[in-house]
């Protein structure tokens, strides 16, 4: 489903599209103070409040260590959060029981900046495993179940969707950066997630290779209507894909808004006194 | 007791720290002060002042001292109420040297993988602990110490004759029974040995001209004969299959055990917690039972034989391997544990995906080498009527036989040997 990226401020998306039902004018994501205190006593997240418009792209950005992790992972529980709401389609996660996580998860994809692909298994592998969440409740997480043909067909459509169709049989850890996260994205494809969870997908990637990912994130969220969280350490790449902003400071939300919005003014409260903003494009 | 607010620690804990700080070094002084007075004291001065006091002509203050103790190494023990006295003199110095915070026992409590920020905090920190440090080193030394009189280190004893004569007999008799090279080796070993006896007479005779001089070494050398060799390759080969039957009825045990024994898939819920402390708790106790009980145990219940052995070796190698595969296991990248939790799959379906492809050399390099290493446990299984080698080995033994246990021995060491180069080779054909 094709949906236009809305340039309208934060909370007027509704507005906007008001001629949409309601279930989608909600937003699709809302956090509701979030903590989080980690055992040893770092607190890595005091209170974030956002909302997440449906089909929005949302970049997080903020200095390494402001917590920008950290709250991706709490949105799917990977970290259990402290305290605070987490509502993902009006349901609250951080109530879910482990089996009704786990079909939440199915709907919320995620990549990482370490891909972490399976390294020792071949691509296609990596990419059906996405899938795992629909078979978890058969006997033994569904270990013995052998791969449905029509989810292998799928699994080589996604490829080819990220252009590597030809690499399936190749085992992940002899793939480039660039195309290991390409499989990873695959991967979330075969989830077919309302939700994609980017953690700081493109830190470790050239500047070339880093625009074609996320050029295939921007398909996903315009073309296959897939809201994108995204966290980000570049302000061009920021201006280029995103039409919302939020920025996190020592585990506290600084900042929210529309990318253009960003002054160098919000660049200094945001970075540091010290910060100078460098360029990639 | 107060560890100093720039010592960095997680707040919450800090109060526990302190505690244990306190309880540790006082612990610490305790056993300083036994081990000053039994071993210092006890086992070194006392004898060497009444070394003084028992002497040709004795000397005067040692005397006093040994009668005012009523001391005779031959019958004083060290009582149990005097070291409750000793024990409970330095927990009590402990107690004042741990008020201070300063010691040792809080040092050691403090240690956390918390840094400092501050250049000045990591000076003051190294400061504050300057006299834990000279404490830990004592700590050390009086352990050294401790170990040597026990262990009853004599270095003078390498160098008598009269051992140095048994051993080289004994091994020149083992050396005969070496297969193949086992006559050439002793005549040759016989030479060197029969050289080093002249060489010692003849520098005895130079200082004492009537000293008797040793004896040259006069040996036969009966290798083993072929059916012999028939015979013990087929008990061999009996301890050989005995461990592989072992290992591989291992492996299936420990590998769905491991998972339950790694402290990073098992912190989620509190059943997996308690399955965590079980089987931690099954390995500890089944790892510090020797196989050779459990031999004897088997033996007990079905019977002298290999297959109480394979058992024995099987029980102590589930244990083993569980241990090595589940630290395997927590030590493997949490990248695409994540990766696949947050795509909702069940933990059985993430341990298969992201763990087990991460875990599986090691996997086969640990059971390789346990195999190999229940292959030479095998033979000592065998002491106790588990099957195999071992039992040929101890009926030897007893006899004296010490050709046929060199025998033995070199044959055991070829499958050993054999046993590492493929483990070699597999290690190198699997990376």
């Amino acid at each position: 489903m094709f949906r236009p990226r809305s340039h309208a401020p934060w909370k007027s998306s509704s507005v906007e599209s008001s001629s949409q039902s309601s279930a989608l004018n909600d937003p699709i994501l809302s956090l509701r103070g979030v903590e989080k205190v980690y055992p040893n006593g770092t607190r890595a997240l005091k209170g974030v409040s956002f909302d997440v418009p449906r089909g929005s792209f949302v970049a997080v950005i903020g200095l390494s260590g402001s917590g920008k992790s950290t709250m991706l992972r709490c949105i799917n529980r990977i970290h259990e959060p402290t305290a605070g709401e987490i509502l993902f389609n009006a349901q609250d996660i951080t109530k879910l029981s482990s089996r009704e996580l786990r079909q939440t998860r199915q709907q919320i994809g995620m990549v990482f900046q370490h891909f972490n692909l399976i390294k020792r298994r071949d691509v296609l592998t990596n990419v059906l495993s996405g899938k795992l969440g629909h078979i978890a409740e058969l006997p033994f997480g569904g270990i013995f179940k052998r791969w449905p043909k029509e989810w292998v067909e799928e699994a080589h459509e996604a490829l080819k969707l990220v252009g590597i169709p030809d690499k399936s049989l190749v085992r992940a850890d002899g793939l480039s950066g660039g195309q290991q996260q390409r499989v990873a994205i695959a991967r979330t494809l075969m989830q077919k997630p309302k939700l994609l969870l980017a953690d700081e997908p493109v830190a470790s990637l050239d500047p070339s290779t880093s625009n074609s990912v996320m050029q295939y994130l921007k398909i996903l969220n315009e073309k296959h209507g897939v809201t994108v969280i995204c966290n980000l350490h570049f302000l061009s790449l920021v201006r280029e894909y995103a039409t919302h902003v939020v920025a996190l400071r020592g585990g506290e939300k600084v900042f929210e808004g529309k990318p253009l919005d960003i002054t160098p003014q919000w660049f200094k409260d945001i970075y540091g006194e010290q910060a100078k903003e460098v360029e990639i494009h | 007791m107060r560890i100093p607010s720039f010592v960095p620690l997680v707040e919450n804990e800090r109060r526990t720290r302190e505690l244990s700080g306190f309880v540790i070094e006082i612990l610490v002084w305790g056993y300083l002060a036994l081990v000053l007075s039994r071993i210092v004291w006890w086992d070194i001065a006392l004898p060497f002042i009444e070394g003084f006091a028992i002497d040709e002509q004795p000397k005067q203050w040692a005397v006093k001292i040994i009668e005012s103790l009523a001391y005779d190494s031959r019958y004083s023990e060290f009582s149990w109420s005097a070291a409750g006295t000793v024990f409970a003199v330095g927990s009590l110095l402990g107690s004042v040297i741990g008020l201070s915070g300063r010691g040792f026992g809080p040092w050691v409590a403090s240690i956390s993988k918390l840094q400092v920020n501050n250049p000045e905090d990591s000076i003051r920190i190294r400061e504050h602990w300057s006299y834990a440090r000279i404490e830990g080193l004592l700590l050390l030394l009086m352990t050294i110490l401790t170990g040597w009189v026990l262990t009853r280190v004599q270095l003078s004893k390498m160098t008598e004759l009269v051992g140095l004569q048994s051993f080289g007999r004994l091994v020149l008799q083992l050396a005969c029974g070496l297969p193949v090279i086992g006559k050439p080796l002793f005549f040759a070993l016989e030479g060197v040995f029969n050289l080093l006896v002249m060489l010692n007479n003849s520098v005895t005779h130079l200082f004492d001209a009537k000293a008797e001089p040793l004896p040259a070494f006069v040996l036969e050398c009966v290798p083993s004969d072929a059916s012999y060799y028939g015979n013990a390759v087929s008990k061999l080969l009996e301890s050989v299959y005995l461990a592989f039957m072992a290992t591989f009825f291992a492996v299936p045990v420990a590998f769905v055990l491991a998972f339950f024994g790694a402290r990073n898939l098992t912190r989620h819920s509190f059943t997996t917690r308690l399955a965590y402390s079980a089987v931690r708790l099954y390995i500890n106790i089944t790892r510090s039972i020797e196989p050779i009980i459990w031999a004897i145990l088997f033996s007990v219940w079905i019977g002298i034989g290999p297959f109480a052995g394979a058992l024995a070796l099987m029980v102590h190698s589930v244990s083993s391997l569980v241990k090595q595969y589940s630290e395997a296991i927590e030590g493997v990248d949490d990248g695409p544990i994540e990766a696949l939790e947050a795509t909702g799959a069940s933990h059985v379906a993430v341990a298969w995906y992201a763990v087990v492809p991460q875990v599986i050399l090691p996997y086969m390099a640990f059971t390789i080498y346990r195999w190999d290493i229940n292959v030479r446990m095998a033979t000592i299984i065998g002491l106790v009527g588990g099957g195999g080698i071992g039992g040929l080995l101890i009926q030897e033994q007893g006899l004296a036989h010490w050709t046929q246990v060199g025998t033995l021995a070199a044959l055991i060491f070829v499958v050993v040997w054999t046993m590492d180069f493929l483990s070699a080779k597999v290690r190198e054909a699997i990376q």
